[in-house]
């Protein structure tokens, strides 16, 4: 390939990298969109092999320091991160290199400052993207610093053969990633991201409705989202493939004609909050996921026990404490990225409420409210008394006379009344509102709760996706304290995903937890934990005691795991290094005889002199009538005969040649 | 076959060669080599510095007979390979055999005849033969041919083509003597340096010294070591065309003469340096576009160069 092709290849792999690595910033979304158009312009047309500032080099600079003084003077004044200013301007510098004059020195430029987005972008973004972006800007600007390196000793017109270069460059790029992989698995790890300002739930953003209010209106995709938000162990361990459970995030006491909200007061934190009696509980070990995007804890119906938190955060797992907000809901006090803590639930023993303040609350109307709202309640009633059999009767007219849709356009003025008397169709939300505010009318206290509802097995766990979120209403009972009931049609109710895109996205997932648990928050007691668990394998490594979360007992078996690792690791750095260096794997007999005629003359103060080798010292020592000439011809002669005459050394014969250079004189 | 020591006959030979080229050790050694290896050989060099007394010599030495052959720029293939000669007598051609017949040749400036001439003596070097008129006639064995060029004087020359040169075993060149040498030969010379000269050996005993070279070992590493050389030879930016594979065999079959000097049976990387310089700078076409010494200079520099780089077996 001649001069032009080579020069537009190097440009390509480096305008690739410089791409990549905007990208891991533009994936962070904290890149003001005036700066990615700039950058995508710029790219464009150094692809496009348009370079206009390689004739003004002048204006060009001219341009970005004015665009300097605008980013910080906008960072100044607290309209931009000072990180992300930054960022916005290496990408602005970054295209401005590339289309200046392409020369090796621009290229090191270019590339230099796509090293500075990509340390900007790691502390703007830790995503599994950043790792896609950040592994393709290592292959690319290490494939062009390596055609820059190739172009140095080449005349101009001499033709370079691609394959050969770009494979030994491979090579060595492959190499370099595996040696960083190792050196971040085996170097012990620091809390290095000290920015910790990562964005929390991942590309697809959070997913849940799990908000502080609920307003009616609007339909959504979020019954088609198949992301998971929420994963638990269960114990007991239920027997069936779908759960079908309601699981409580929070509940809503207040609508004003339209939104839900709740109106408690936050307790202190607390490592654990009690609810009821946890005996003969049902315990989860629950965590919810980045994609949860919500601090509310979540818990089967009905949650009694929220225990220990743990956030992971950026600089690892951390304990978190719990607040509990009047009776709504309990949520953990920290930041983190997902959480993991155990819930006890009760779903024989129904809570009570015995402050009458809090029921008259939970009886009060929004203040207006359409009065056919109230007819229908009474009409729906009839008769019945006992506030279980009315809820009954008007939840099973919800669920059979009105219909359940997403497609809900437009804003109204009165959802509950457009949902009742006009569409007769809406969501879950529509439905809890109904019958929450009717059962208030007839003087029954209700609240909405906003949860899942479902569950779903993989592997040994159940999750709960996005799209199983849902509302229902508890109402209460003085007889039998609060119960549920959910007027939605059951077509409403669980998750309505694709299955394809459920498969896609629950790859997704698993990928971003195994990118998160091992890379982003690998930590060092991550690696203090896998090597302890590899010298000391627990000793009963079975399921059941997995699923238990005990923490394994220290065993006293031999560590074979320890011991066959660091075997398979030495002969990997055995096999690798014979490899590498090629000429010993094949060592021949006589080169250690040759090695140790070499010490032995350095003993004896005989120097081979630069350029001179053992076959032409004898001739140099003779000349010099060197005392030890002689015996140095000798040896020499045989080393020869025995690498090359093929006249094998006998151990005896080698030791009687050695010695004959340390003899006494008179020898 | 006589019994021979080749490395004791190769020293005496070296030794009785030294009498009549005065100063001139190492190129003796390698003129003897050159012969030892079957090569034709190759001496570039400015004249009157011994090039045809060490050539003359070189066939005294071994009693071989001797032609040579002043090649112009008139010079017919004729000349030098032979023609038939109608005899009058008999009423028939007879096959006249011309110089190239006598086992070593002189071929004196041969950059002054035409290709067609140069040609002529070349195949003959390579096949050991000439066939003339459609009759194949068989040279006298031992055969080689020492041929030489003025290196400077390039006026009115036909410049041998790389293919050509490719021929030559090794190439060489005496250069000036040292002062105190060149006083000695003006002290000791008499009329004719060459009139008392004996021979040593006979051809029988050259044809001894080849078949013993035959008989050198090479081993893998060697081989190997060539090889890299050869391909360091073709990757190098200075260097236009790198040396054939005919060239490595050459290399390889003047490293096994060589050898023999040391009375071994196996060649060492230490013999593929010693005669690297000589065996392969002129087979070299360089980038540069430059002639005569300063090309022949540059081109034993790259080979040394080569040298060094290549790490050699140990």
């Amino acid at each position: 390939m001649n001069l032009a092709e080579r020069r537009t290849l190097r440009l390509r792999l480096r305008d690739l990298a410089a791409a990549s690595s905007f990208a891991a910033v533009a994936l962070s979304g904290a890149l003001p969109i005036y700066v990615s158009i700039v950058f995508g312009a710029a790219l464009f047309l150094s692809l496009a092999g348009q370079r206009p500032f390689e004739r003004h080099p002048a204006w060009s600079v001219v341009v970005l320091l004015g665009l300097a003084v605008l980013l910080f003077g906008l960072a100044f004044r607290g309209q931009l991160d000072l990180v992300v200013a930054a960022v916005a301007f290496a990408t602005l510098v970054t295209g401005q290199r590339m289309l200046s004059e392409p020369t090796p020195s621009t290229d090191q430029q270019v590339l230099l400052a796509s090293l500075l987005l990509m340390t900007g972008a790691a502390a703007l973004s830790g995503e599994i993207w950043y790792a896609l972006c950040l592994l393709s800007f290592g292959v690319f600007a290490c494939l062009s610093l390596g055609m820059t390196v190739v172009e140095g000793p080449i005349e101009r017109d001499e033709e370079l053969p691609l394959a050969p270069v770009m494979r030994q460059v491979s090579i060595g790029v492959a190499l370099a990633l595996v040696g960083g992989v190792s050196f971040f698995i085996l170097f012990p790890r620091l809390s290095w991201n000290l920015a910790s300002r990562r964005t929390g739930p991942g590309l697809l953003g959070g997913t849940t409705g799990m908000t502080d209010r609920v307003r009616l209106g609007g339909g959504g995709d979020i019954k088609t989202s198949a992301r998971v938000v929420l994963r638990a162990k269960i114990e007991p361990r239920p027997t069936a493939e779908k759960l079908e459970k309601y699981w409580v995030g929070r509940h809503f006491d207040t609508f004003d004609g339209r939104e839900w909200r709740g109106t408690g007061q936050p307790e202190e934190p607390k490592p654990r909050v009690m609810l009821g009696d946890p005996s003969a509980a049902i315990i989860q070990r629950i965590e919810l996921l980045p994609a949860y995007g919500s601090r509310t804890l979540v818990g089967l119906e009905h949650p009694v026990y929220f225990g220990p938190a743990v956030a992971l955060t950026t600089s690892g797992a951390m304990p978190a404490n719990l607040i509990k907000v009047g009776s709504e809901e309990v949520r953990i006090a920290d930041d983190g990225n997902a959480y993991t803590y155990t819930a006890q639930s009760r779903d024989d023993a129904p809570m009570r409420e015995d402050d009458p303040q809090v029921l008259e609350a939970l009886r009060r109307l929004p203040p207006k409210i359409d009065p056919r709202v109230s007819e229908l309640a009474t009409r729906l009633a009839g008769s019945a008394t006992d506030p279980e059999q009315i809820a009954r009767r008007l939840e099973q007219w919800l669920r059979n006379n009105l219909e359940y849709t997403l497609e809900l356009p437009g804003e109204v003025e009165d959802p509950l009344a457009d949902f009742l008397f006009v569409r007769k169709a809406g969501h879950c939300e529509h439905f809890a509102t109904a019958l929450a505010v009717m059962l208030r009318t007839r003087g029954v206290p209700t609240r909405v709760v906003g949860g899942f509802f479902g569950g779903e097995r993989v592997s040994d766990r159940y999750v709960v996706r996005a799209g199983d979120a849902h509302a229902w209403v508890e109402a209460y009972s003085p007889a039998r304290g609060w119960v549920t009931f959910d007027a939605t049609p059951d077509d409403g109710r669980g998750s309505r995903p694709q299955v394809l895109i459920a498969k896609i996205l629950d790859a997704y997932e698993r990928l971003e937890e195994l990118w998160r648990s091992r890379v982003v928050d690998y930590s060092l007691i991550d690696q203090w934990t896998f090597v302890r668990e590899l010298i000391r394998p627990p000793a009963n490594a079975s399921r059941q005691q997995e699923d238990r979360d005990e923490r394994p007992e220290p065993s006293t078996r031999t560590p074979t795991r320890a011991i066959l690792a660091a075997l398979a690791a030495g002969i990997a750095v055995w096999v690798v290094w014979q490899r590498l260096t090629g000429a010993s794997a094949r060592r021949h007999p006589a080169a250690d005889f040759l090695t140790a005629l070499e010490r032995r003359l350095d003993q004896v103060q005989v120097r081979l002199r630069e350029g001179e080798d053992i076959e032409r010292l004898p001739e140099r020592l003779r000349r010099e009538h060197h005392r030890l000439a002689e015996p140095v011809r000798r040896a020499s002669r045989r080393y020869l005969e025995a690498r090359f005459g093929g006249r094998p050394l006998s151990k005896s014969e080698r030791q009687a040649l050695l010695d004959a250079l340390t003899a006494p004189r008179n020898s | 076959m006589p019994l021979i020591n080749p490395p004791d006959l190769l020293q005496r030979l070296q030794h009785h060669l030294g009498l009549l080229v005065l100063g001139k050790s190492e190129q003796v050694k390698l003129a003897l080599t050159s012969l030892v290896a079957r090569g034709h050989l190759l001496l570039e060099d400015v004249p009157g510095v011994g090039k045809t007394t060490l050539a003359e010599g070189l066939a005294r030495c071994f009693s071989m007979s001797f032609a040579r052959v002043q090649f112009t720029a008139d010079l017919l293939p004729s000349d030098i390979l032979g023609a038939q000669v109608f005899l009058q007598a008999k009423g028939q051609f007879e096959f006249r055999p011309g110089p190239m017949f006598h086992q070593l040749v002189l071929a004196d400036e041969l950059n002054r005849a035409p290709p067609r001439t140069q040609s002529a003596l070349l195949e003959a070097m390579s096949q050991g033969q000439v066939t003339l008129d459609g009759v194949t006639h068989q040279l006298p064995a031992p055969f080689a041919v020492i041929a030489t060029q003025n290196p400077l004087d390039l006026a009115g020359t036909y410049p041998l083509p790389d293919s050509q040169l490719d021929r030559f075993l090794l190439r060489i060149s005496l250069g000036h003597l040292a002062p105190e040498v060149e006083t000695q030969l003006l002290m000791s010379r008499r009329a004719d340096p060459l009139a008392g000269f004996k021979p040593l050996a006979d051809a029988a005993d050259l044809v001894a010294l080849q078949a013993a070279a035959d008989a050198v070992q090479i081993s893998k590493d060697v081989a190997e070591y060539a090889v890299r050389i050869a391909a360091a030879t073709r990757a190098h930016a200075e260097i236009e065309r790198g040396i054939s594979t005919r060239a490595v065999l050459s290399l390889m079959s003047a490293a096994r003469a060589i050898a023999l000097w040391e009375g071994r049976d196996f060649v060492t990387p230490g013999d593929v340096k010693l005669i690297a310089v000589p065996a392969l700078s002129h087979r070299l076409l360089l980038k540069s576009s430059a002639q005569g010494t300063f090309a022949r200079d540059e081109a034993a520099h790259l080979v040394g160069e080569l040298l060094r780089k290549v790490p050699a077996p140990r």
